[in-house]
């Protein structure tokens, strides 16, 4: 037990850095109502941190609080028996988790601001799976509630240990990536918020699938690292001091954001690039200098560029762009307020363009999931899979839309087609709706659903309504919901809002009907063009019939086209006829019906017809069957037959080692 | 045994594999007719199910990611079957090759005629066969046993923060001591071979055994002369890659081009492996010791040029090189022997 002293000291440690240090924001961008101070000493050789930290929280809401919850995120990787080993097998990304070296947070004191011990009250829960061996989330209960616009201050000890970095926090040699490392409080939510029915917390368990969520704030951090290891934070370097011990004190503020992460290593090199009012720092490995600065700093640029003119400004004066070494790459590709991991290969050939990818993603999240604070937890796709969509937006338009994401040896490969191939082509697009919490997706259908067929759908939803209403939708839901929690009926609202607004009742009261299908549904989108055919109009027979003068009239078609909807997904769809003499006719049919049969009658033949020509429902798993035509041009056929033809003649070729 | 003899095989080797084209042309031909059948099968799925598509003929123009991977996905049985023949025609292949293989020795230090190359294939059939089975079983014996020696070199050097230089050296010195076992085995059969063949040898295994003991004997030698046939085949495929990139498949005419290019590119890429086999016939020429005095000598002499002379005869008494192709006499003494290919004479290795 630590003694009041020196909690006095911490807290006017902070108070003095508060008040030192300067403001980023002149008046304040978000509620600031979880607020930190911690002073944490890094020992580089245990890989332990040593952690004082003061918290003070605001209970924002009309409701009375009268317990705290605290993510003890680092406690997911303390033994085999969390859920998130459980749920990953201690497997994240390829890379694995190694068995003598556990993570751990251990909160050694906590009270508070009289004194008052909350420890001895407090317990792990398991709001998630009922997982009793999980300690990833410590309940406090509260001698007297906290009222409403009533603010708290908790003193927290805590010691902790980093795994080795195989998922978004951890060490591997001299390198430290240290996320989600402080105890740190959950979210309050009132009845009502993102559509819930009661008031609570909303801290859940860390799972291999899961983030984040948590309230907005100003983080004072004072890092205490060995001299000669570079360090990088969220927020802006307050000053330095070194000790006499052969340990530098770096201390970083961050102001409307809501987390903290830093890192540090002995072999950082550092660079620094302006983009109009943000200082890029990007600290890469040495081995990468030459292959990969470049490319880092043009894509954050990029990607900076690309956000502010499309959804509103990034607010904050700096970007960290972290680059990991390859024996950390389970540090590569995370986000955090202000500061984002990206990842290289030296050797990466320039068209594919991984590095440029990761980043663009990464710094997406800067919007949605910092800037606008959905829960990662319940609603993963409103951060992945708004960022998804968002990084294919950047990245085709940047580098191309058939080349946004590879471009080698004749192999282009757009952004987006690379998402939806992701969502139509995964082992099994109907595992489990989009609307789904992060934890419960079925094993392996995580990534592909929450990021590429939420991407997918959001661009069919910009095809359907239009780049321009979209792009309205989206900047407006932005604008409405930074520094706040969304949920997914704020997102609707918002799209539904906007799209009475350019397109009045075309689409219906509401896009209910396109959400329902793609949040809901598991069901898939599938049209076929499936008989396109003319036959002459033939004269009238029998009895009563008009004969005269058909002979003289011009000889005239009857083309029928049929189109099928496979899937059970439906969407209003375009159809293209051709015909021989050039003329061709759009039919729009709202894809409701099993077969829609279109006739014409026409002096010409009908040469091709086309479902969706411009391949607005990006959600259409097959376009292969999107089209017929009358003509058969075998050319195609032979290109590909003589390609497998070479091709085994290869194949036998080499194979005649022996 | 300097780099100057290993040219002097090879030109001569080439020489000797362009004046015998009838050898790789039916070579050529096998592998066509092996192939053949799958792709016209191919074809027909393929037109089946694609042929009233637009979207198949877009590819016509160019790559396209999404037509291309919908085309896959959604007619995986056409691609399936294409793809599960690979197995099976790597197998086939390694067997006709092992059994082609002695007629193309034979015929390398023959005429080169066809009906030479069929009739020395059929002739030694069983233990080209036999040969193949003792190297098949031998590649796996060795390479089951080898993985787990690349495995440690690999996880020894890729072990702790290692960075990428490292795993680049790690993963070129796993694919050089993968391929040395190959490569060995490889040269070791092809010397099997010529010695099974040249001198009509029964035992197949002591052959293949001396096989390994001729490449062993002489590794700078393989390293050299093999070397060189390989940087041929590389020196080939990049060729064709260029001609593919100013060509390229997206007209029909480009289509027809291609074809024509690939064909070609086949066809010469089968002449160099060819040249491989011939350079061996003519390195086992060159370094053979004497031939017993006993043998009894037939009445014609004419092998004396039909063969290409050793480098260091060429040297030094400069002989007309290019042998004159059609012998009568050559034919008479060929067309009843039972081992025809078998030399007559063996010229006095100079030392
Ligand atoms: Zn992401």
């Amino acid at each position: 037990m630590r003694s009041r002293i020196q909690y006095l000291l911490v807290g006017l440690t902070a108070l003095s850095i508060a008040v030192s240090s300067q403001d980023i924001f002149p008046t304040p961008l978000s509620p600031r109502n979880a607020n930190y101070a911690i002073e944490v000493t890094l020992d580089v050789e245990k890989k332990t941190l040593d952690g004082r930290e003061v918290l003070e929280w605001r209970n924002i809401s009309k409701d009375r609080v009268d317990e705290l919850q605290f993510h003890l995120y680092l406690n997911a990787f303390k033994n085999s028996e969390s859920t998130f080993m459980k749920e990953s097998r201690g497997q994240s990304r390829g890379v694995s988790a190694a068995d003598s070296e556990w993570g751990w947070t251990n909160v050694t004191s906590m009270t508070l601001a009289d004194g008052t011990d909350l420890l001895a009250g407090a317990s792990f829960i398991q709001p998630d799976d009922g997982n009793v061996k999980d300690q990833t989330v410590l309940r406090v209960p509260l001698p007297k509630p906290v009222r409403p616009g009533e603010a708290i201050k908790v003193m927290i000890d805590f010691k902790a240990r980093l795994p080795r970095v195989f998922a978004r926090t951890g060490f591997a040699g001299n390198y430290f990536l240290v996320g989600q490392w402080f105890p740190k409080i959950g979210v309050w939510e009132s009845a009502g918020m993102r559509g819930r029915a009661t008031a609570g917390w909303n801290c859940h368990q860390f799972h291999s699938n899961s983030e984040f969520y948590a309230d907005y704030g100003v983080y004072d951090v004072q890092m205490t690292v060995p001299k000669g290891f570079v360090l990088g934070a969220t927020g802006l370097l307050q000053n330095l001091k070194e000790h006499a011990n052969g340990t530098i004190t770096h201390t970083y503020r961050a102001e409307d954001v809501h987390d903290f992460v830093w890192t540090c290593s002995p072999d950082y090199r550092v660079f620094e690039e302006t983009w109009k009012h943000v200082t890029i720092k990007l600290m890469i490995q040495p081995e990468h200098v030459v292959t990969a600065k470049d490319r880092y700093f043009e894509s954050a640029k990029a990607a900076l560029a690309y956000f502010d003119s499309w959804l509103g400004k990034y607010p904050y004066p700096n970007l960290t762009v972290v680059d990991p070494p390859i024996y950390a790459s389970g540090a590569g590709g995370m986000e955090y307020p202000t500061f984002i991991t990206g990842g290289s290969v030296k050797y990466l050939p320039e068209g594919l363009r991984f590095t440029e990818i990761v980043t663009v993603h990464e710094f997406g999240h800067e919007y949605f999931y910092g800037l606008v604070g959905s829960n990662e937890f319940e609603e993963p796709w409103m951060d992945e899979g708004f960022t998804q969509y968002s990084e294919t937006r950047v990245m085709d338009a940047v580098y191309g839309e058939k080349s946004g994401a590879v471009d080698v040896a004749g192999i282009r490969i757009g952004d987006s087609e690379m998402a939806r191939d992701g969502y139509v082509n995964m082992s099994n697009p109907k595992a489990a709706p989009i609307d789904t919490f992060a934890w419960a997706f079925p094993s392996g259908s995580y990534g592909s659903i929450t990021y590429s067929k939420t991407a997918t759908w959001m661009i069919t939803l910009e095809r359907i309504i239009g780049r321009t209403a979209m792009d309205e939708a989206m900047r407006t839901y932005f604008q409405r919901w930074k520094f706040r929690h969304p949920g997914r009926a704020d997102f609707e609202a918002v799209v539904n809002e906007v799209v009475r607004k350019h397109h009045g009742n075309r689409f219906g009261a509401s896009m209910d009907w396109f959400f329902t299908q793609m949040l809901d549904g598991t069901e898939m989108c599938d049209y076929a063009v499936k008989g396109v055919s003319s036959r002459r109009v033939a004269p009238p027979r029998g009895r009563d019939v008009d004969t005269v003068g058909f002979g003289s009239r011009p000889r005239l078609y009857e083309t029928t086209v049929s189109v099928h909807r496979l899937g059970e997904v439906m969407l209003p769809v375009d159809i293209l006829v051709t015909f021989s003499d050039g003329y061709a006719e759009l039919v729009v049919w709202d894809g409701k019906e099993r077969v829609k049969v279109l006739t014409f009658v026409r002096e010409h033949e009908v040469v091709a017809a086309t479902a969706d020509p411009q391949r607005k429902l990006w959600v259409d798993k097959d376009f292969s069957n999107n089209a017929r035509s009358t003509e058969v041009d075998s050319a195609a056929i032979w290109k590909y037959t003589i390609k497998a033809l070479y091709w085994l003649q290869n194949v036998v070729q080499y194979a005649a080692i022996f | 045994m300097t780099p100057t003899s290993t040219l002097t095989i090879l030109g001569q080797s080439l020489r000797s594999v362009v004046r015998r084209w009838p050898v790789a042309l039916c070579l050529y031909g096998v592998t066509l007719l092996l192939v053949l059948p799958v792709v016209l099968a191919l074809r027909a799925t393929l037109a089946a199910a694609l042929m009233p598509n637009p979207s198949a003929e877009q590819l016509i123009a160019g790559f396209d990611y999404t037509t291309f991977v919908d085309l896959m996905a959604n007619h995986k049985g056409a691609i399936d079957f294409l793809l599960r023949s690979v197995g099976p025609f790597i197998f086939v292949t390694i067997v006709l090759h092992g059994v082609f293989g002695a007629g193309v020795v034979a015929a390398m230090a023959g005429e080169g005629t066809a009906a030479e190359f069929l009739g020395a294939t059929g002739r030694y059939l069983g233990r080209s066969v036999r040969l193949v089975c003792y190297t098949l079983l031998l590649s796996l014996i060795v390479l089951l046993l080898w993985s787990f020696a690349i495995a440690a070199v690999w996880s020894a050097m890729t072990a702790g923060d290692t960075l990428e230089p490292q795993y680049l050296i790690a993963m070129i010195l796993v694919a050089v001591l993968f391929t040395l076992p190959v490569a060995i085995i490889s040269l070791a059969t092809e010397y099997g071979r010529v010695l099974i063949v040249r001198e009509d040898r029964r035992q197949v295994l002591k052959s293949l055994l001396e096989g390994f003991r001729f490449v062993f004997l002489h590794p700078l030698r393989m390293l050299l002369q093999h070397g060189s046939i390989l940087l041929a085949m590389v020196l080939l495929i990049l060729l064709y890659w260029a001609v593919e990139g100013e060509v390229g498949m997206t007209s029909v005419g480009g289509v027809l081009g291609m074809f024509l290019v690939q064909q070609i590119s086949v066809f010469l890429r089968i002449g160099v492996r060819v040249w491989n086999t011939a350079s061996a016939v003519a390195l086992v020429d060159a370094v053979t010791p004497e031939v017993p005095e006993l043998l009894p000598v037939p009445a014609v002499v004419a092998p004396a040029v039909v063969q290409p002379a050793p480098p260091e005869i060429i040297q030094s008494a400069p002989l007309p090189v290019e042998p004159a192709p059609k012998q009568p006499v050559r034919r008479k003494t060929s067309a009843p022997a039972r081992k025809p290919v078998r030399r007559p004479v063996r010229r006095p290795r100079s030392k």
